[in-house]
């Protein structure tokens, strides 16, 4: 017996004294193969199947959300177009209008310049009559006041020099060259 | 540490399995030992994101389909992480980083768990998820520290440090503590997750190697990726909270 454990010891030393070197371990239960193949098979199948699925669905968002960008770019540039056609629409009424008031502000100037020339005309006449108006009225008036003052000095003057012989004498004058025959 | 399962059948010795922890294949590199096992699955994992970058981007239509749509699904994740915690305004320069965290621990997790490594044999350590060493997650969370300061500085110039005694003075050594917590949560709880859930499912493929190990494997799947996740949130929200003007 004690022949065969020193034996055993001896087999035992040399074992831990196995130097190792790079190479291909066979101790397939030691490497854990089976459990590592059952495991990563498990992970494909899901990971297929959700990645698959989560996948698919994204690329479908992407098209459609690619799709509707191109369709609001599509509708974008119609409305450009259309709203640089109003542009040059309104850009040639804007011209219309602007020689139409032009020419309405043309011939309004005229009438008004002509209607102020009848005006001053008119105005100039009037002033020219009342003028004239006044001119007559204040001869009438003058001569008027001349004839007064003249009476009243006659008369004043005949009061002081009037006597009853002169006046018979200047009655008979009167009636002398009257033609009359007395 | 290595623990080793011996099975006494009849007098002779069947080693039927092992589980290393804290061995590492090193590599010497002008006096600096690396972890060659988490190299070689960094850069097969970022051999693999490349090649899916370069491949969704080759032919682009106006309508995605396949790869394509693939990419830009996972692409609208991930810029719907940035936008989320840093905001509408300065969040685009900074979905590279976030979506290069997030899909860097994302694809070293799930190479790490669903990826039969143990059957490449290596002289020293195992091949891994990178992220179950804590160098890896270590420098993640600086990065992630680095970026939060420079984006801090950057907007603000030195008035980026007048947050440190927002919104009262009294907070300061509170605020100052954080810079070194953040890195260290950051790291420590992605490194204790992938750890922990590889540990768990080497001791019960130990125990059970057929069929029991499945449902704490699958919820290292769901965890690791779940920190994927909190990662990059956290990242991004750091550097909003870096960016972001007085009161919010």
């Amino acid at each position: 017996m004690d022949i065969i454990s020193g034996f055993y010891n001896t087999i035992n030393l040399a074992e831990l004294s196995n130097a190792k070197t790079f190479g291909f371990n066979p101790n397939i239960l030691e490497a854990n193969v089976l459990n590592i193949a059952i495991l990563l098979s498990g992970v494909i199948y899901l990971g297929r199947n959700f990645l698959t699925s989560a996948l698919e669905s994204r690329q479908q968002k992407v098209t459609e959300a690619i799709q509707e960008a191109e369709e609001r770019l599509q509708q974008a540039n119609v409305k450009l177009l259309d709203a640089e056609k109003q542009l040059t629409q309104a850009q040639t009424v804007i011209e219309q209008i602007k020689k139409e008031a032009e020419k309405t502000a043309r011939t309004v100037k005229e009438t008004i310049l002509a209607q102020g020339k009848l005006d001053i005309e008119r105005l100039t006449n009037n002033g020219k009559s009342s003028i004239e108006k006044a001119e007559l009225q204040i001869k009438k008036q003058i001569q008027q006041h001349i004839t007064d003052l003249a009476i009243k000095k006659v008369s004043a003057q005949m009061e002081t020099f009037m006597t009853d012989n002169l006046q018979v004498k200047v009655i008979d004058t009167n009636i002398a060259s009257l033609g009359g025959k007395i | 540490m290595t623990y080793n399962l011996n099975c006494d059948i009849s007098n002779s010795f069947y080693r039927l399995a092992e589980v290393e922890v804290g061995k590492h294949l090193y590599w010497e590199i002008a006096g600096f030992k690396l972890h060659g096992q988490v190299f070689i699955v960094s850069w097969l994992v970022m051999l693999a994101l490349i090649i899916f970058a370069l491949n969704g981007t080759r032919k682009l239509n106006q309508i995605p389909s396949g790869i394509q749509n693939f990419m830009e699904y996972v692409y609208e994740f991930l810029q719907d992480i940035a936008k989320n915690q840093i905001g509408e305004e300065d969040y685009r320069p900074w979905v590279p980083y976030i979506s290069t965290v997030f899909l860097f621990i994302f694809g070293a997790n799930w190479a790490g768990a669903l990826i039969p490594w143990k059957l490449i044999q290596l002289p020293e350590g195992e091949l891994a998820a990178p992220t179950n060493d804590i160098n890896v997650t270590v420098a993640l969370a600086l990065l992630t520290s680095i970026s939060y300061f420079y984006a801090g500085i950057s907007k603000k110039g030195i008035s980026y440090f007048s947050r440190y005694v927002q919104p009262t003075p009294i907070l300061l050594p509170i605020n100052i503590l954080e810079d070194f917590t953040k890195p260290l949560s950051l790291s420590f709880r992605l490194f204790g997750n992938v750890l922990a859930d590889e540990l768990v499912v080497s001791v019960f493929a130990l125990l059970v190697p057929i069929l029991i190990p499945l449902p704490v494997m699958t919820l290292g799947l769901f965890a690791s990726s779940v920190q994927a996740l909190i990662f990059s949130t956290l990242s991004a929200a750091y550097i909003g909270e870096a960016l972001e003007d007085h009161g919010h």
